[in-house]
């Protein structure tokens, strides 16, 4: 499909305005459909239904549903479906099998994609261990992702921030082991992952202040996967990282009741 | 050498090395932007996000002027970044302002930027004189990163995470510094002083969000939305900056190298947010209830003119090919840009 598709941003905060503001740098246009919130006298199918209508008004091909995660994202998801649009949702994807398989079905009634954002995997440097170390074996996977300034949207770290992580060692080096993870929501500002090997470190990756125009080559990826009909970052795989995330809090948990030195955070 | 095609290297990714990048590589020529830090990640990245109309330099007509010659051309270029919602208050203390309520009006009156005497109930108008409405606006940085990130993408500016280095010379025709007097433009400007700032993220009340305030010529602290979020962020002639010099050879003190240009707020021991609430509690009220989020530093490089406050715009040619920017305000990152794409063309 060669043509520009034009995008519905649902909601109006300050992730959406940085989504408009690059669609429209790329010559897309935007609808931006604010009024989100399900009202008191609302049931859900009413919601849905408003919904709908909305998103059917705004005649575009492609809904980003940029707004914090909650029980409202999967019926955001389903309802612009069977509106007959792509959708692209933010991370983390942590909603219940089961609802995870009715947007799937959804998905495969109406034909179209369904992609989790997880933007950092288009960093070259991921691109590059993806090439380099996908099938490779024996390595251990690492990475720390600590953004100061508090917990805006009442996740913890781990399930939030380390979904970025995870999401980079699912997508760039699946085989590799899971070693050291650090998130949080104070300290020191840090972003980096990086493969250990036996021998030592392998290779690193400083993410925290890259100029990469990451936003704008998932937007590509999108656009080459409405044609394709495929793209790497999928429920599924957004599921599978949500299982990885599950994992680690678990490990981690494991490794503080035994710590008596424990903050909270992983070291 | 023709009028395009020409290979430049901009030193400096911040918005005003940014910008003449994009305009350069929209005019035909082969740019490569250096920084180490990345896009907007120093004090363009760290700052009010004001976008002045003039209001804020009542002392130094330079300045208005040169503000109102270049914002315009800045908000139609940055359209997507221009928060629309703030509300812009100027106030005249009783006391302590080095211009009084008349002065601030002529001056206003002569540059035809109107003032709206208004009387919001949050001021605290035993300490307050005048208070005045005003267009002004802000920018969200994160939006205006987004937008030049595309911008250079989208014209084919190679954007490298490195220094430029005088070794790379003889591989381009031009160099461009927007260093702000450091960097390949150290010594350049002997106008300039160097700051430790620090920028402090706070919440206020809620009657208080989205209020842009400034309490008029002298050392009080008001504030500004942090871009589109609910969140606002301190300002203080007297308290934000930390450190000062005007020897570009004098080492930041140590307890601030590791702290500065870092990406995100955080909590930070010795910051003057406590000074800055009590100070600002003075004219309003209810900031003395504001809670503190976190600090970033950066370094602050501004003309040293404390008789005017004079902040303006130098393009200056430094030997052949080799522009150097010292900026003023923000507003003028376009002007510049449009300043050197001149120069370039009348002299390729």
């Amino acid at each position: 499909m060669a043509d520009k598709p034009s995008y519905a941003i649902l909601g109006k905060g300050r992730w959406g305005t940085r989504v408009r503001a690059m669609l429209e740098e790329d010559g897309r246009r935007c609808v931006v459909v604010d009024q989100l919130r399900r009202r008191a006298d609302e049931s859900a199918d009413q919601y849905a239904e408003r919904m709908s209508e909305e998103l059917g008004s705004a005649r575009v091909d492609v809904a980003w549903v940029a707004v914090p995660p909650g029980e409202h994202v999967p019926l955001l998801v389903g309802v612009a479906l069977e509106a007959g649009l792509h959708v692209i949702v933010e991370k983390p994807w942590s909603y219940s099998r089961e609802q995870s398989d009715v947007v799937l079905a959804a998905q495969r009634d109406v034909g179209r994609l369904v992609a989790v954002d997880f933007e950092y995997c288009l960093l070259d440097g991921v691109q590059e261990w993806r090439a380099r170390y996908g099938g490779a074996a024996g390595l251990v996977f690492g990475g720390a992702f600590v953004a100061a300034g508090g917990n805006r949207l009442g996740i913890p770290p781990m399930d939030n921030l380390g979904s970025h992580l995870l999401a980079i060692r699912e997508y760039a080096v699946p085989g590799a082991a899971v070693g050291e993870l650090r998130c949080g929501y104070a300290g020191p500002p840090e972003r980096r992952v990086w493969l250990d090997e036996a021998s030592g470190r392998v290779a690193e990756i400083d993410f925290g202040s890259n100029s990469e125009p990451i936003l704008q080559r998932f937007r590509q990826a999108v656009e080459h996967g409405r044609d394709s009909g495929e793209i790497a970052f999928d429920i599924p795989f957004a599921q599978q990282v949500a299982a990885r995330v599950g994992q680690e809090v678990q490990r981690t948990s494991s490794l503080m009741s035994r710590s008596p030195m424990s903050d909270g955070l992983p070291h | 050498m023709t009028l395009s095609g020409a290979r430049i290297a901009v030193a400096g990714a911040g918005v005003y090395g940014s910008t003449v990048a994009i305009r350069l590589a929209e005019r035909g020529h082969d740019v490569r932007l250096f920084d180490p830090l990345g896009v907007l990640r120093a004090a363009s990245a760290i700052n009010q996000y004001r976008v002045h109309s003039g209001y804020h330099y009542p002392r130094s007509a330079e300045t208005i002027g040169e503000i109102l010659s270049a914002r315009q051309e800045f908000v139609e270029t940055f359209a997507p970044a221009i928060v629309g919602t703030s509300r812009n208050y100027y106030a005249i203390p009783h006391v302590g302002s080095l211009t009084p309520a008349d002065v601030y009006e002529r001056v206003m009156a002569e540059h035809g930027l109107p003032l709206k005497d208004v009387r919001p109930s949050w001021i605290d108008f035993n300490f307050i004189d005048r208070c005045y409405e005003v267009d002004e606006d802000i920018y969200d940085p994160d939006v205006l990163r987004e937008v030049i990130r595309a911008r250079l993408h989208n014209n084919g500016v190679t954007v490298e995470q490195r220094p430029y280095v005088e070794s790379m010379r003889d591989e381009f025709d031009y160099l461009v510094c927007a260093t702000y007097g450091l960097g390949p433009s150290r010594a350049q400007f002997n106008i300039a002083k160097f700051q430790v700032a620090e920028k402090i993220l706070i919440q206020l009340p809620r009657e208080l969000h989205g209020v842009a305030l400034v309490i008029v010529d002298g050392p009080f602290t008001a504030f500004d939305p942090y871009g589109g979020s609910a969140r606002s962020l301190f300002g203080s002639a007297k308290n934000t900056n930390h450190w000062t010099t005007t020897d570009p050879d004098e080492p930041v003190p140590a307890q601030y190298r590791n702290l500065l240009n870092g990406s995100d707020f955080r909590p930070c021991s010795f910051t003057n947010f406590e000074a800055m609430r009590l100070d600002c509690a003075q004219a309003v009220p209810a900031a003395a209830e504001a809670v503190y989020l976190g600090s970033r530093f950066t370094m602050r490089v501004v003309e040293d003119s404390p008789a005017d406050d004079r902040r303006v715009l130098y393009v200056t040619e430094r030997g052949p090919g080799e522009l150097h920017i010292f900026s003023g305000k923000v507003v003028s990152a376009v002007k510049a840009a449009r300043l050197v794409c001149e120069h370039i063309e009348a002299h390729g």
